[in-house]
Parts: structure tokens; C-alpha cells; sequence
């Protein structure tokens, strides 16, 4: 097989991470990009050596010659164009996370996917993050036993922009889904009762929006198991991830990773750095190091993978759903302040 | 040097740990008696650290003269009526957690205590721990900023046999409660609602008797902050008990504490003590810190650090917690209050 030919539709910060990732792949051929600021995608496909900017997304889709599309556009905009390039006859579709920024659309693309028989991977990239994977392994192991409870944090730097909040599907859809899908994916079990409690703490514009940047959520999971997830959009000493399982053998935690692995002694204590950052703003050719550097290569390296052994890349859209029913649960019990069966939201 | 006669009611487990750390290690306290169901057999251990009067009768022990202050570590349910006997007598007490089961019988207590003007205060010892107690500085002079999520993690190294599970109230009343004073302590006032989930993961016996040995709590509080708190009464590794608060200037978290802090490394990996064994062992000093403080409390006349009240509103968490566990729904305070 020759080179996969690829084409990127959006061009922000994780549109542009992918595409410098493809570009590092031997197997791939990154023909096309494609920004609504066709100033900014102009500019980026000069500086990173990208053959073509497409004038509108409908272009990439046409183009017979695309294999395989990458999709980073605001969650808003994901049904439309996810749905536009199966029905163009693109087999081959990565996109970013969520995989819609509700419930409803989310179920019609996944209709969509198994009529068309597409290969669909959601960018939930910290399955391919190496502690995440190793957590996964360590339980699959039997090292843990049964699991008994888990507990997730995770903490943004910063707030984004109250554009991005409107456009992100909010707290749960846009921060909260990476936990969904990998207490999904560490536990093998299914999510079957939601509670959630949202505050908002930081940003009163947030508020207005009907949103949280606070929150805990708590997942009864098939096998037993009770999940528990507290979420900041921010933290004043950067961005927190972490991560415990416990079960009847053992616990196995994942702190975070850090700048360096230095510690400093002075008269105030032991001080280690800082954890790493999130995906810094675009910037070509001025790399810094970031937390889920490795697992943005992998997911997409995998990706790439599938396409050349025809094989179903994971995860899939069903995944992609099933993290979106969470999320719209957790959405539906903050409001109503009760548990919310996620069996009762499948009809819809 | 003036010492302050004590009565002790229940030589159980955490009995003699008040005990022999008021023999051995306070030198204003003096034992004068103890009260308990198994007098016969407890008799030679308390010759031996001096103390001649052992009884089967707890009122004989408070209406002994010598006898100014009463320690209650007899059985959660029997709490109240020891309290209300001690206060009509005058005496001070320092009563072990739960305060009690039945919040009518606890309101009872505390108005018998409030009439007769004694010092009560409730074996919360946590509050006492020093790396608890640094947490509740920071959070206090506002290194944290605002406080927004509390997350507590708390688990017992060996569940208790499901007879004594029976009748220590079960598991809210005698585990989780130390961590809704604790979210209490550490937040500064009290939570509104409490949501529970409740499992049967290490014996199928516990939810038999209608108890759980694995449980997942949120509190939420009127500003919107969010406490959670995790309990099992099995940790393969040992006794776990960490804390950890999140505010509007950083966080902060207790670790474990360690037999020692050597690290071993080998081609397995990089290897560390697990935590202290149990309560005795990890909390230890702050056992010996409550007590010195209840005896000072009541030498200098100052107000305990722990209330009454602190001990009815952990009751009342606990009963919440139960209720929502149990209906499978959020339980607001005010149900309950």
C-alpha cells in the first residue's frame, strides 16, 4: 500500500497537533488542511509544509484522493461534518472528543457509522497515555482483584474562553468525557447509575451559560465497582491528573508527571515541579513539552495502523456514544439533583 | 500539682487506649475507677497499672466522690444515658464517637449538659492528628483561598466480624463517621445534602444485617463546595487514610503515615513501608493530644475543641448517609435535623 492520504478539517490547537503528528508518520501523506481562518491554515500549511488549503471542509470530503480524514473542529460542528464525510464515502475518520456535544446526534452518527460500515476512532487519547495504560493492564492483570472503587481528578490549568465554553458541549462533555470513557475503559464495565453534583467556583459568566467549572460525579459501574470523579476547569498549580483503583488486592495510583523530576531543598520544604501542562497554544516550531504528548501521537499512529491491516480502530463510535450517554446523564442529574439510570436514556 | 480524678466507662479496645495513656502519659490525670460489663476479667490488667477500683456499676463510678471527670467508651447505643447520669452528677465528659444513635436521645444529653454546666467533649481524635490539625491551619489562615472540593479517603485494613459489625451501629456510625467530622472540621460549617452509594464487595453478610462494607459518599455544601468520601472495610495494603482539599490558591494532601520511611529498591521496583497497621497505630498521638486537651479544657475552664454538637451533627450525617444509601436518592439535612 502506498502512503494513506490524509486531510485535516480544523486547524486550532488540536487540529494542528495532529496534523505536526502526521507529518511524522513515513506512512502518511498529509495532502490538505482546512481552517474557517483561511489566513491562519495558509500560514500553518507554509510553516509546516502542507501542500494544500482547502477552501471550505466540503472540499476535503470531495477529494477523491483522501483516504482518511482527521476532524477538529468545535464539538458544536462534529455531527455536521462527521455526518457530511461518511455520507461523501469517507470510510477512514478520526475525531476529536466528544463525539458530539449531545445525545441525540451522538446516536444518529453511530446509526450512520454501522450503515456505512465506517471506521470511526474518538480522540480519547489517554487510553494510549502510558500511565493510563499501564493501569489498564495492571487490572486486566488481576493484580488489583475486583474492583472496589475508583477515583479520578482531574483539573484544567486554565478556564478557555467563554467562546469555547459555548462551543465545547460544557464541563461534562468536554472535560468530564476523557474520565467516562477511561473508567469505561480501565474497569471492562459498563456505567448503569450517574449522580452528579456541579458548583460553579471560578467564573460567574459560567453560570449564565447553565454550566459548572466544579464538580463531582459518581458512576455505579456493572461490575460492582463505584467510580468517583471530582473535575476543575482550573488549578492554580497547573493541570491534575490523576487517578486510583482499588480492589481487593491492592491499589495501583497514577500521579501526575511532572516538568522534571527534580526535587528542591531550601529552608521552605521539599519542592517538586511543577505537573506537566496541557496542550500548550499552537505555536510552529516552538515546541514544549506537554502531558499527553505521547498519546496524541499513539492514538493517531494506531490510527493509521487500522487503515493499513483494515482492522476497526478502538475507540470506536460506540465508545464515543456510550461516554456521551454519561455525559448527558451527569448533565441531567446536576440539574434534577437525583441518580440518573443510564438505561432509561438509551431510547433516546 | 493538682490531678484531675477520672472515671472510666468501657475498657474495650479504645477504652484502654484512654486508659493507659492517662495512667502513663498525663500526669494531671488520675484513674480513679473503671466501670465495665467484664470487670472479673479486666481486673489483673488494672491492678497492674494501679488502679484498684473496678466495677460493674457505671453510676457507682460516677457518683464515686473522688470522681470529677467520666470518660464513656462503653457502646455507641449507651453513649446518651451515660452522658445524662454523668451531667446530673456534675461531672465532665469526654464521650467516644458516635455521641450516640438516636438524635432524640443525643438532644436529650446535650440539654442535660447545657443545664448542668459540665465540659462535654466528643472523641473526634482526628482534629488532634498533627497533619489534619496543619491542613485545618492553612485552610483557616486562607493559604487555600476559597475551598472548594474536600476528597477524603478511608479504609480500614481488616473489616470487623459481621457480629460486631451488628452492634457498632455499622459502617457510617463507626467508620465514616470520623471523616463527616472531618469534612466538618476542615470545611468550617456544615454540609446540606448527602448522597451515598453503598456496597456489599468484601462479604455478602454486611448487607444482610442491612450494613455495607464499601461506600462512596458526596456531601454538598451551602456555597456549593463538594466534599466526597470514600470507605472500605478491607484494604489489602493496610489502613488508608488520606485527605486532600482543593481551593482557589492550591491544594494540599496528607499521605499516609509509614512504619519507617526506608525505600527499598530491587529489580521488582522502588518499594516503601505500607501505612501504619490500624487506628492505634496511626493515630496514636493524637489519642494522647484529645485526652490532654480535655483534661486542660476542664482545668483551665476553656471550652473543648470538640462539641456536643459536633457529635450530633456527625450522628446526623451518618443517619443521611444511611437513608441515602439505603433509598438510593440524595438526602437533604433538613430531612433529618
Amino acid at each position: 500500500m502506498e502512503k494513506v492520504k490524509f486531510g485535516v478539517i480544523g486547524m486550532g490547537n488540536m487540529g494542528s497537533l495532529h496534523a505536526e503528528n502526521l507529518l511524522k508518520m513515513r506512512e502518511v501523506y498529509l495532502k490538505v488542511i482546512y481552517d474557517i481562518d483561511v489566513k491562519k491554515a495558509s500560514y500553518l500549511a507554509r510553516m509546516l509544509g502542507i501542500p494544500n488549503v482547502a477552501a471550505s471542509w466540503e472540499e476535503v470530503m470531495d477529494d477523491p484522493e483522501i483516504d482518511a480524514i482527521v476532524i477538529a473542529v468545535p464539538t458544536v460542528l462534529h455531527y455536521e461534518i462527521i455526518s457530511s464525510a461518511i455520507k461523501s464515502g469517507k470510510r477512514w475518520i478520526f475525531t476529536e472528543k466528544p463525539l458530539t456535544h449531545n445525545l441525540e446526534s451522538a446516536k444518529e452518527l453511530l446509526k450512520l457509522v454501522e450503515k456505512n460500515n465506517t471506521k470511526l476512532q474518538v480522540g480519547f487519547n489517554r487510553r494510549f497515555d502510558h500511565n493510563y495504560k499501564k493501569i489498564h493492564d495492571i487490572v486486566k492483570g488481576d493484580k488489583i482483584g475486583e474492583i472496589h472503587i475508583i477515583r479520578d481528578i482531574t483539573r484544567d490549568p486554565e478556564i478557555h474562553g467563554v467562546d469555547f465554553l459555548t462551543s465545547s458541549g460544557g464541563l461534562f462533555y468536554d472535560i468530564f468525557i476523557h474520565e467516562f470513557d477511561i473508567v469505561r475503559y480501565i474497569t471492562s464495565q459498563e456505567v448503569e447509575r450517574v449522580y452528579a453534583v456541579g458548583s460553579v467556583k471560578w467564573e460567574p459568566r459560567i453560570k449564565e451559560l447553565g454550566d459548572y467549572d466544579t464538580a463531582v460525579v459518581l458512576l455505579e459501574m456493572s461490575g460492582g465497582a463505584i467510580a468517583v470523579i471530582e473535575g476543575s476547569m482550573k488549578s492554580v498549580y497547573g493541570y491534575d491528573q490523576r487517578l486510583e483503583v482499588f480492589g481487593s488486592k491492592g491499589s495501583i495510583l497514577i500521579l501526575n508527571d511532572r516538568e522534571t523530576a527534580t526535587a528542591l531543598t531550601d529552608a521552605n520544604g521539599l519542592l517538586l515541579d511543577k505537573p506537566l501542562q496541557d496542550v500548550p497554544p499552537h505555536r510552529p516550531l516552538m515546541h514544549t513539552k506537554h502531558r499527553y504528548e505521547e498519546s496524541y501521537f499513539e492514538e493517531l499512529y494506531e490510527f493509521v495502523r487500522c487503515i493499513f491491516e483494515n482492522k476497526t480502530p478502538l475507540p470506536t463510535a460506540e465508545d464515543g456514544y456510550k461516554a456521551n450517554l454519561v455525559a448527558e446523564c451527569a448533565k441531567i442529574s446536576s440539574k434534577e439533583n437525583k441518580p440518573i439510570l443510564v438505561g432509561n436514556l438509551k431510547g433516546i | 500539682m493538682k490531678k484531675l480524678g477520672l472515671g472510666i466507662i468501657g475498657a474495650g479496645s479504645i477504652g484502654r487506649v484512654h486508659i493507659e495513656n492517662l495512667v502513663e502519659r498525663i500526669p494531671k490525670a488520675e484513674v480513679i475507677g473503671i466501670a465495665d460489663a467484664r470487670a472479673n476479667e479486666i481486673k489483673n490488667w488494672a491492678e497492674k497499672l494501679g488502679i484498684d477500683t473496678v466495677t460493674q456499676e457505671p453510676l457507682e463510678l460516677i457518683h464515686n466522690p473522688r470522681v470529677e471527670a467520666i470518660v464513656i467508651s462503653s457502646p455507641g447505643g449507651t453513649h446518651p444515658e451515660f452522658i445524662i447520669e454523668s451531667a446530673k452528677a456534675g461531672k465532665h465528659v469526654f464521650c467516644e464517637k458516635p455521641i450516640g444513635y438516636n438524635l432524640f436521645e443525643i438532644k436529650k444529653a446535650l440539654d442535660e449538659v447545657q443545664r448542668a454546666g459540665i465540659k462535654l467533649q466528643v472523641g473526634f481524635n482526628r482534629r488532634f492528628d498533627r497533619n489534619f490539625s496543619k491542613v485545618h491551619e492553612f485552610i483557616e489562615t486562607g493559604k487555600l483561598g476559597d475551598i472548594f472540593t474536600i476528597n477524603i479517603v478511608s479504609r480500614d485494613p481488616e473489616p470487623p466480624s459481621v457480629e460486631a459489625a451488628k452492634i457498632s451501629g455499622g459502617i457510617f456510625m463507626d467508620t465514616t463517621i470520623h471523616d463527616f467530622d472531618m469534612a466538618r472540621f476542615l470545611k468550617g460549617n456544615n454540609p446540606v445534602q448527602v448522597y451515598t452509594v453503598g456496597r456489599c464487595l468484601i462479604n455478602p453478610k454486611y448487607c444482610e444485617i442491612g450494613d455495607y462494607d464499601t461506600v462512596v459518599s458526596i456531601l454538598t455544601f451551602e456555597d456549593g463546595s463538594i466534599c466526597t468520601i470514600d470507605n472500605s472495610l478491607k484494604s489489602i495494603y493496610g489502613y488508608d487514610q488520606r485527605v486532600e482539599v482543593f481551593g482557589a490558591k492550591g491544594g494540599v494532601i496528607v499521605f499516609n503515615e509509614r512504619p519507617t520511611n526506608a525505600v527499598i529498591r530491587d529489580e521488582s521496583g522502588t518499594h516503601i513501608d505500607n501505612p501504619l497497621f490500624f487506628f492505634r497505630e496511626r493515630y496514636k498521638d493524637s489519642y494522647l493530644t484529645e485526652m490532654e486537651n480535655f483534661i486542660s479544657c476542664i482545668l483551665e475552664d476553656k471550652e473543648p475543641m470538640v462539641t456536643g454538637l459536633d457529635g450530633l451533627w456527625a450522628t446526623v450525617l451518618a443517619i443521611a448517609s444511611s437513608k441515602s444509601a439505603n433509598e438510593k436518592r440524595p438526602v437533604k439535612i433538613a430531612e433529618i435535623l
